[in-house]
């Protein structure tokens, strides 16, 4: 994905940058201890998630659509992050 | 940033990829790219316990920085526990990969914070995508130093991790000098 930086945060010890991704382009095939490597124009296989919130009493909820990489190790704590966020923004905890 | 080209009489030499910790001179750790190559098309991949090592390496001249004489350097791959102190000499980090999140809140990031440390992924809240990025940056197209993303949630919420494209071979593309969490193969957005 391309992506824009905003800001630099200097910090004393290792400075870091803060940024957003864009576009898709293509697909990082290899994740190796050297780099990151892909190629442009393919399209990733991701985890389509839907998420349907509606309050108790609301007339109507609200859907979430979102992707999550297919990588067992964070897969569930990705969904579950999902889940907790969209309860946030639509549910008890947004009133 | 971790990724970032490095040239020499126009060739590429590699990526920036390791960081002095509060060091004040412009020195970096750089990953030769005839490695960043080689590796990637092997697909090759380490567990975190083989990648989680530091050696101190003698140096075969003292250096002098900032004032100070140094020996020798300890390089590390450790993301977790604690980070040197000033006066533990000088060390090598490698350059921890920003998670830019978007939209999504404190709490829900709570619940990654114990599965995303080991691989040295740190989530910050970055800007709303696309929101708040002047329109001529928008449609950039990827290019050596400018921003390679990696999307771990993408939708109406994001979690991306951010470093830099090194190279561009054709339609092959490489960058940022580490790994995100050293899978060997896999399938991300990018």
């Amino acid at each position: 994905m391309t992506g824009y930086v905003h800001t630099i945060m200097p910090l004393q010890s290792v400075s870091f940058k803060m940024g957003s991704p864009l576009k898709t382009v293509g697909v990082i095939n290899a994740d190796v201890s050297t780099c990151i490597a892909g190629w442009l124009d393919r399209k990733p296989d991701m985890l389509p998630v839907s998420i349907h919130v509606k309050r108790e009493g609301a007339a109507k909820g609200r859907t979430f659509n979102v992707e999550v990489i297919r990588f067992k190790d964070l897969m569930g704590g990705l969904v579950q992050s999902a889940l907790v966020n969209c309860i946030d923004m639509e549910g008890e905890w947004a009133r | 940033m971790s990724g970032s080209p490095v040239y020499i009489e126009g060739k590429l030499l590699g990526a920036v990829a390791y960081a002095w910790p509060f060091g004040k001179e412009p020195i970096a750790g750089i990953t030769p790219f005839v490695q960043m190559r080689q590796y990637a098309e092997a697909y090759e991949k380490r567990e975190i316990a083989e990648k989680e090592t530091t050696k101190r390496i003698g140096l075969a001249e003292p250096w002098r920085i900032d004032g100070r004489s140094f020996d020798s350097v300890t390089v590390t791959d450790r993301f977790t526990g604690p980070e040197p102190k000033l006066e533990d000499g000088l060390w090598m980090m490698p350059l921890r990969t920003p998670l830019a999140v978007s939209g999504l809140s404190e709490r829900s990031l709570a619940v990654l914070k114990d599965t995303l440390a080991p691989y040295g992924l740190v989530p910050m809240q970055g800007g709303g995508v696309g929101g708040d990025v002047p329109d001529a940056e928008k449609n950039v197209a990827l290019q050596p130093g400018g921003v390679l993303s990696i999307g771990l949630i993408t939708g109406d919420f994001d979690m991306s991790g951010l470093g830099t494209t090194t190279h561009i071979d054709g339609k092959r593309v490489y960058g940022w000098g580490h790994p995100m969490m050293g899978l060997g193969a896999c399938d991300f957005p990018s």
